[in-house]
């Protein structure tokens, strides 16, 4: 008995200390936005007098604003258009049988397999042709940088809208329809609701992707457009070395997804693990 | 309420082979309905092919373009090239091709260990989080914190521990447990590979336990229990009932782990800019520095092209070997 | 009667001289903008209210402040707005590509010299030969500041020089007191600044002697080519067809910088470090040798500028780059120019703001916020008498300056340069590479890639 009881407390202890180790560096992460920058770039650090000095003087150091908003447009539109169109098609996948289903979903995969940089020449030749021919700026735009990134993320938004759906039973449409709904109004008015936690952690999930992304707005954005991940590499260099602001924005870059992610954990761990328990 | 089983709807990428019936024909929908199905796809398909493909063959056709300095403005029109770009980079002899096979090299041993980290770690860890602890769902939540923090401040956060003189990392090594007696170089030299390995491990594990977790939850307990009672002892219970249950999951980990790695960039580069020395450039890295550094497009898209390559053929070996864990209930 | 027709015949003839002249300067009106051969733009060919957007590099600690000031003459002056922005080291050149090639961009950019070429050739670039005049044209310039608007192979000028800069050898004064060692000496030759070092090491305790950065460094290839050249070598063949990096000459020059590195005089942990982060070790005290250039000087006094440590602010002392074997002492000068893009809808507005920008006053009073000198002779030389032994140091380093071809592929092959100097400053630390073998090796391997970025043609 006493020794099943030492194993279970080692293992919980292994339990929380691989936790603290995970934990570790998103720690100092926090604690080195909470020094003084000199001190930081010197590796002091000093845990009993913390200061937000980081975190008021980095907006002005760069225009970290700017990136914020555009980051936060872009991502949101881009995750809600791709959700939209991901639970759309992501719907047809799952409740229809049609000729073309198969090699439509064998893109969708295959889109995973290309290169980013594939892409960015074509795209950025095919922004100047577009602006050139049909007079429509896309290059160093929000709208410019939305395309692209909805689609992007449709593909991956499709799969995980797949997954609620097959998990929505036909019945309930079914009943509809026989009351005289059109499979339209039986998708709008009956599936979507039902899919409604689907559709916030697909939205989450393309969120944390487009949040993330850093090849195509390096190259398809100049100053209007640009995000995060491309201004915050400023910080540091020319001129400057501001480690505990870089660190600060770091924090509140994290902020967005780390709040949107626990608001939908429940229904974005279901969306992920939905693929576990087929069973 | 997770399902423990399929609702009737096949899903449409999976293939059921085998003797039958005339396969009856599919997909012949009548007009409304098929309509429907149309408006339904079109969107989503208008994008992929507007934004995808054709930028992809694009990508594909300037491979075969003498793309440089001098033809740039010329874009599509730039001079053709045939093979020559692959003749470049595969059988010259040239500090291009040895970037190329330097590249190629570090992304082989890059997708190795990370991918083997992060799918032997997220199982390790997810064995662990298999059980009844006080506060197991805290823990459960807060370990998934490495994978929500966004690649770019990875690469910062990490960049800056790594730094030999004043990161957090060697002082924990060296001046306050006394492990190492030297202070290691981890941003330069050999160990600049591992400075991106283990940051990538670290912000993947996370996902793949989260999955691995679920499948382990969703495992019926009867089977180890009758296993228990006929006497195999918990090593023997993980090695052919858990192992071989979780083997679809293990698999796509393992599918969509390689390419996520093997297209790796947000971290080398914001890690160590856009040339991370030859101990740790990646593909990506190398193709967007020769591409818009030494403006060679034309050698960049042809590199992108064998990448892309080398990852078909590596899908192709994946499903020789899953495919079975495809055809699922 | 005759003198009143005279008067009135040569009024008329006036007159029309005037509108033939004026005419001339019409053009035709593309949508690329205004005339393209502006000559004599008239006060009156500007629009007052008109807004130029320039884009400049970070200059100094506040960039963008600094600029705004200085412009503010120029506004009140012309009535023209300037939107200035403020475009990172880091992103500068993909962006004023991206800008050229897409037409969608400001009206002038800042590029370094040795950018100018590539820029040229790339195309999207107005050519400001029939300008330049407004502004003294090539006899206000030295020749090797006026070198820098031209491109081997096609005609034009292409840029307006804007500041000069050159990297000299800065150094704590205190520290070489400790170490007893006479500052008036300690950088004549290759081998005091050795026997300097060396004596930092052995007698201060608490401060690395010299501290370079790595491949992280944009400026990497502007330190070591230095020493390059003093020994007798060079980046290019002389009709700039080969690469000739892995000379003898150029091995020993590359040997010499690394060997510092070995030899434990240079603080390897400074190699992780791109060029401001060692700029701010040097401030912050971390180290007593640095390579750098003048406008460390310009931030000693300026009070927002933190990085500086009390006892390294007062203590700076700048010295020419040491002399090699040969005797000269050769160092990178370089500095910023000024472009026009063609697709700019307001050209001669551009225009009047590059040349307000090198109005000699403006020249002296930007480039002394900045702590870079002027690109113009006449102010360039004043600035270097009036303003303290330190300064009078950079602008002994700027007549032995010297810089790179003028070719379009000079930015590629330079790139290529500091990756394989990088590499071997990292093996010369020890990581990676067996040192000192690397050196020949990683240089024939840039030798190669040089020759190929060279061998780039249009077809």
């Amino acid at each position: 008995m006493t020794q099943r009881r030492l194993v279970n407390l080692g293992l919980d202890a292994l339990t929380w200390l691989v936790l603290l180790v995970m934990l570790a560096p998103v720690l100092w992460l926090v604690i080195s936005s909470l020094q003084d920058d000199r001190e930081l770039a010197t590796g002091a650090y000093d845990l009993l007098h913390p200061t937000l000095d980081a975190f008021t003087g980095m907006w002005q150091t760069i225009d970290f604003e700017r990136f914020f908003v555009n980051s936060l447009v872009i991502c949101t539109v881009a995750a809600l258009l791709a959700t939209a169109f991901a639970s759309s098609a992501g719907y047809a996948l799952a409740r229809f049988r049609f000729r073309g289903s198969r090699v439509f979903g064998l893109t969708v995969i295959g889109t995973q397999l290309i290169p980013g940089s594939m892409f960015l020449l074509p795209l950025f030749i095919g922004f100047i042709w577009i602006n050139q021919n049909v007079g429509l700026p896309l290059y160093d735009t929000h709208v410019g940088m939305i395309i692209v990134y909805t689609a992007f993320f449709t593909p991956v938004a499709i799969f995980f809208m797949r997954s609620f759906f097959l998990a929505i039973p036909r019945d309930l449409e079914e009943a509809a329809m026989v009351d005289g709904c059109t499979p339209f109004k039986a998708f709008v008015k009956i599936v979507l609701p039902n899919a409604a936690p689907g559709l916030v952690a697909t939205f989450v999930y393309a969120f944390l992707f487009a949040w993330d992304e850093l090849l195509f707005v390096a190259n398809l954005t100049q100053d209007t457009a640009e995000t995060i991940p491309i201004g915050i590499r400023t910080f540091i260099g020319n001129y400057q070395q501001r480690t505990a602001q870089l660190m600060a924005a770091g924090v509140v870059s994290t902020l967005p997804v780390l709040i949107a992610f626990f608001l939908t954990q429940r229904w974005l761990v279901r969306g992920l693990t939905a693929g576990a328990v087929k069973g | 309420m997770a399902t423990q089983s399929l609702p009737e709807t096949e899903p449409a990428t999976v293939t059921v082979v085998g003797p039958g019936p005339a396969p009856r024909r599919r997909g012949s929908l009548r007009g409304s309905r098929r309509r429907f199905v149309v408006a339904l796809v079109a969107p989503a398909v208008v994008f992929m092919v507007l934004v995808h493909l054709l930028p992809a063959i694009g990508g594909f056709y300037l491979s075969f373009k003498n793309l440089n300095l001098f033809t740039f403005r010329q874009l599509f029109d730039a001079p053709w090239a045939g093979f020559e770009n692959y003749r470049t980079i595969l059988f010259e002899d040239n500090p291009l091709r040895s970037g190329f096979t330097g590249a190629v090299r570090n992304t082989a041993i890059y997708t190795f260990w990370t991918v083997a980290g992060t799918i032997g770690g997220g199982l390790a860890v997810a064995l662990l989080l298999n059980r009844e602890m006080r506060g197991i769902k805290v823990v459960r939540t807060l370990m998934l914190t490495p994978w929500i923090v966004p690649s770019f401040v990875v690469a910062v956060l990490w960049q800056f521990m790594w730094q030999s003189d004043v990161g957090i990392i060697n002082k924990v090594l060296v001046d306050y447990s006394g492990v190492l007696g030297e202070r290691p170089v981890w941003l330069i030299g050999e160990n600049s590979l591992w400075a991106i390995i283990v940051p990538s491990i670290w912000r993947g594990l996370p996902f793949a336990m989260l999955i691995f977790l679920a499948g382990l939850q969703a495992m019926p307990k009867e089977l180890h229990e009758a296993a228990a009672i006929d006497g195999a002892g918990a090593f023997k219970r993980f090695r052919y009932i858990t192992l071989p249950l979780l083997r679809p999951l293990i698999g796509v980990q393992l599918l969509f782990g390689v390419i996520y790695a093997a297209y790796q960039f947000s971290i080398p580069y914001v890690m160590f800019g856009s040339n991370p020395g030859p101990d740790a450039d990646l593909m990506m890295t190398l193709i967007v520095r020769q591409s818009f550094s030494n403006n060679l497009f034309g050698y960049g898209s042809a590199v992108s092209v064998l990448l892309m390559l080398a990852m078909l053929v590596w899908v192709a070996i994946w499903y020789r070997a899953f495919k079975r864990d495809l055809e699922v209930a | 009667m005759s003198s009143r027709f005279a008067i009135v015949a040569m009024t008329i003839a006036a007159l029309l001289a005037g509108a033939l002249v004026y005419s001339g300067c019409g053009g035709d009106d593309n949508e690329g903008g205004s005339s393209t051969s502006g000559n004599q733009a008239a006060k009156s060919d500007i629009r007052p209210g008109t807004t130029v957007k320039l884009w400049i590099m970070p200059n100094g600690p506040a960039p963008q402040e600094d600029m705004e000031a200085a412009l503010q003459p120029f506004t009140a002056d012309t009535g023209i707005n300037v939107d200035v922005e403020v475009v990172d080291w880091g992103v500068q050149l993909d962006r004023i590509r991206n800008a050229a090639v897409s037409g969608e961009g400001p009206d002038v950019t800042q590029a370094g010299t040795t950018q100018v070429p590539f820029f040229a050739a790339l195309g999207g670039f107005q050519d400001l030969s029939d300008r330049v005049e407004d502004i003294g044209g090539e006899g206000a310039y030295a020749d090797g500041v006026w070198q820098t608007t031209q491109v081997v192979g096609q005609d034009g000028t292409w840029a307006v020089p804007w500041f000069t800069e050159a990297r000299s050898i800065y150094y704590r004064k205190d520290v070489l007191e400790k170490a007893g060692v006479d500052e008036a000496t300690a950088f004549e030759s290759w081998d005091s600044f050795r026997a300097t070092l060396q004596a930092i090491k052995d007698n201060v305790p608490g401060i690395e002697p010299f501290g370079t950065p790595g491949k992280k460094a944009f400026d990497l290839v502007h330190h070591v080519m230095p020493f390059v050249w003093d020994a007798g070598g060079a980046e290019l063949s002389d009709d700039n067809a080969k690469s000739t990096i892995n000379s003898p000459e150029a091995v020993e020059g590359v040997t010499f910088f690394a060997d510092l590195v070995n030899d434990g005089l240079a603080d390897p942990s400074q190699l992780e470090r791109d060029g401001t982060q060692v700029e701010n070790q040097f401030k912050g005290g971390k180290i007593a040798v640095w390579m750098g250039g003048p406008w460390v000087l310009a931030s000693i006094d300026r009070k927002d500028d933190t990085n500086w440590v009390p006892a390294a602010r007062k203590n700076v002392g700048v010295a020419p780059m040491p002399a090699g074997p040969n005797g000269d002492a050769y160092t990178f000068v370089g500095g910023s120019d000024l472009m026009m893009f063609e697709s700019s809808q307001n050209q001669n507005e551009a225009w009047e703001l590059m040349k307000f920008l090198s109005q000699d006053k403006v020249q002296t009073d930007y480039a002394s916020l900045l702590g870079m000198f002027p690109a113009r002779t006449e102010p360039q030389q004043s600035y270097g008498e009036t303003n303290g032994a330190n300064f009078q140091s950079v602008f002994q380093a700027i007549q032995q300056g010297r810089t790179y071809a003028p070719i379009p592929q000079w930015g590629a092959v330079e790139n290529a340069y500091k990756g394989r100097f990088g590499n071997i400053l990292d093996s010369a630390a020890g990581k990676g590479g067996s040192y000192p073998d690397s050196v020949q090796q990683q240089l024939d391997e840039a030798a190669k890639e040089a020759d190929g970025l060279l061998a780039q043609t249009t077809g």
